[in-house]
């Protein structure tokens, strides 16, 4: 009977430590929502509800981050496979490339696609496909760009824990490599997917500087709700600014509780 | 209860989804090009002058039926996409937060006229409450007291440092000084009370957010001035709609009062600005407002 409790009070410094040192963060996160809460009212709030534009930016944010974290986690799925299983020529350059829209600012990454749709083959796609810059696409776009390379790099951490033996396995009774993949590794990744898909929706949702820079800030049209938060702060509506910047926390919180609880309930156990 | 879904599955599902999200933000899309008979005029314009800017365009639209679309951002950014314009779809008019913008913008050949709105000019304005008690140019520079300056990015930070340096006093106001990035931060560093003082233009600081808070003329700022300006764009698509909702944002008796309502100072004289322009552009236009 003793041993347990001696090894439970050996133990409570460190989980005393781990949760002060986690705490921290967890507080420093807390503080900031508190005191935006703080700084509001829910009038603030209401009159924000209440404007056509803010709410035509929450209409734009949900359907344009969703459209991003979906082709994100299709170009994610695919990359992360091949550089965690695979060896190529180039792949190191790859690699490093990928992580490009991570590291960049995110100003330049608005106005480098501004600059690449004014060349004579971006100037072609938007005269004959469509209009990306100052349009709704361009916002998907500049969305998908950021945040395709966070789930990029979530897929490729999942398949590296994926034992490959598995994989490798069902090649040997079979499968081919493609349905070994279908059916055996991609199964396994679908925390790794659903986690990507998350992250890729969050960063896609908070994403402001390439869409100001490539999109506009234009009021009904390309205006997301990072945009209003901007629009409200450019003209010292502070208590505006952080109605909307609340509305943004309670409508994420509220996408990714249903998402991760739908999520991993419909895919089965883990 | 646990559903096991195939990956197959979840990859269609997400791939319908994908299909109606496009469907979805294209009808949007769509809705917005068809919604009106004729193309709008594109605007750019700094946030400055977003909340007249707003109400003049829905008066105009109203009054006329033409739309107005309205791009903000700050001047240096809605400069570039002014010289970066998208393939098919020009700009009309660009009103920057001060003139060194028109001038940037005519220099590179992306204007030709301009017409001024109003006279802006840097005050103090202080934080809400004046807890440090400022009232003078001796009280910025005690010990204790942080003022805020835009960066020399934005007109008014950049005009502040060369006249109180050619007037030798920014040694002295230097060490109290922090620099944010545009007027309106600095304005806001004074509303949430990060700074005591922030010098920015007058027109921003008699705007409706900063209500409450004291404002201070100083006539150690007096050179410190510079013009809110509306410039024709060169590759306007459509040079007369433009000229015409020029004449009516420059009109005394309706743009400018909107501005006016705001807190800017419109320069109020016989006809104000309206003979200028009609002056100007009359011949090529045609059209009465």
């Amino acid at each position: 009977m003793r041993a347990p409790t001696r090894d439970a009070r050996s133990n409570a410094p460190f989980y005393v430590c781990m949760g002060l040192l986690g705490g921290v963060y967890v507080g420093l996160i807390a503080a900031l929502v508190v005191a935006d809460i703080a700084h509001t009212s829910f009038g603030d709030i209401g009159r924000a509800l209440a404007s056509p534009q803010i709410r035509a930016a929450v209409w734009l944010s949900l359907l344009s981050s969703s459209a991003a974290a979906i082709l994100s986690v299709w170009v994610g799925v695919p990359l992360g496979y091949l550089l965690s299983r695979t060896r190529f020529p180039g792949r190191t350059v790859l690699d490093v490339l990928l992580d490009v829209p991570i590291v960049l600012p995110p100003l330049v990454v608005g106005l480098s696609l501004l600059i690449l749709f004014q060349t004579q083959p971006g100037a072609w796609f938007q005269r004959h496909v469509f209009p990306v810059t100052y349009a709704v696409a361009g916002v998907v776009l500049a969305q998908f760009v950021v945040s395709a390379a966070f789930a990029v790099r979530t897929m490729r951490v999942t398949f590296d824990q994926i034992d490959p033996r598995a994989e490798d396995i069902a090649c040997t009774l079979g499968c081919s490599r493609a349905q070994a993949f279908w059916r055996v590794t991609l199964p396994e990744a679908r925390r790794g997917v659903l986690t990507a898909f998350a992250l890729a929706w969050a960063r896609a949702l908070g994403e402001f500087g390439p869409i100001l820079v490539f999109c506009g800030a234009t009021r009904m049209r390309t205006e997301v709700l990072s945009t209003s938060v901007f629009l409200e702060l450019s003209v010292g509506n502070l208590e505006a600014a952080l109605a909307v910047s609340l509305l943004m926390i309670a409508v994420a919180v509220a996408v990714l509780v249903v998402m991760r609880a739908f999520g991993l309930r419909g895919t089965g156990p883990g | 209860m646990i559903i096991r879904v195939s990956s197959l599955a979840v990859a269609t599902g997400s791939l319908v989804v994908l299909v109606g999200l496009t469907a979805a933000l294209w009808w949007r899309e769509y809705q917005h090009r068809n919604g009106t008979l004729s193309r709008p005029l594109v605007v750019y314009a700094a946030p400055t002058s977003r909340l007249p800017l707003e109400l003049i365009a829905a008066d105009y639209d109203r009054e006329t039926g033409q739309r107005i679309e309205l791009r903000f951002g700050p001047s240096e950014d809605i400069l570039t996409k002014v010289r970066y314009q998208a393939p098919g779809e020009p700009a009309d008019l660009f009103i920057p937060a001060d003139d060194s913008y028109v001038r940037q913008a005519r220099d590179l050949g992306l204007a030709e006229e301009s017409v001024p709105l109003a006279r802006v000019c840097a005050v103090v304005l202080l934080a809400k409450g004046n807890p440090k008690g400022i009232a003078t140019w001796a009280d910025l520079l005690r010990e204790g007291v942080t003022v805020a300056v835009p960066n020399p990015g934005a007109a008014v930070g950049k005009l502040t440092r060369e006249h109180l340096t050619n007037t030798r006093k920014w040694a002295a106001l230097e060490p109290r000084v922090v620099d944010t990035g545009t007027v309106t931060e600095a304005a806001n560093a004074t509303k949430v009370g990060s700074a005591d003082a922030a010098v920015v233009w007058d027109a921003v600081a008699s705007g409706p957010a900063y209500q409450g808070q004291t404002i201070l003329v100083l006539s150690e700022l007096d050179g410190v001035t510079g013009r809110v300006e509306v410039a024709l764009l060169t590759q306007s698509r459509d040079p007369a709609a433009a000229l015409k909702f020029a004449r009516y944002v420059t009109d005394p008796d309706r743009g400018l009062v909107r501005f006016r309502d705001f807190g800017f100072r419109v320069e109020v004289r016989a006809g104000g600005f309206v003979p200028l322009v009609r002056d100007s552009f009359s011949p090529r236009e045609g059209a009465g407002p």
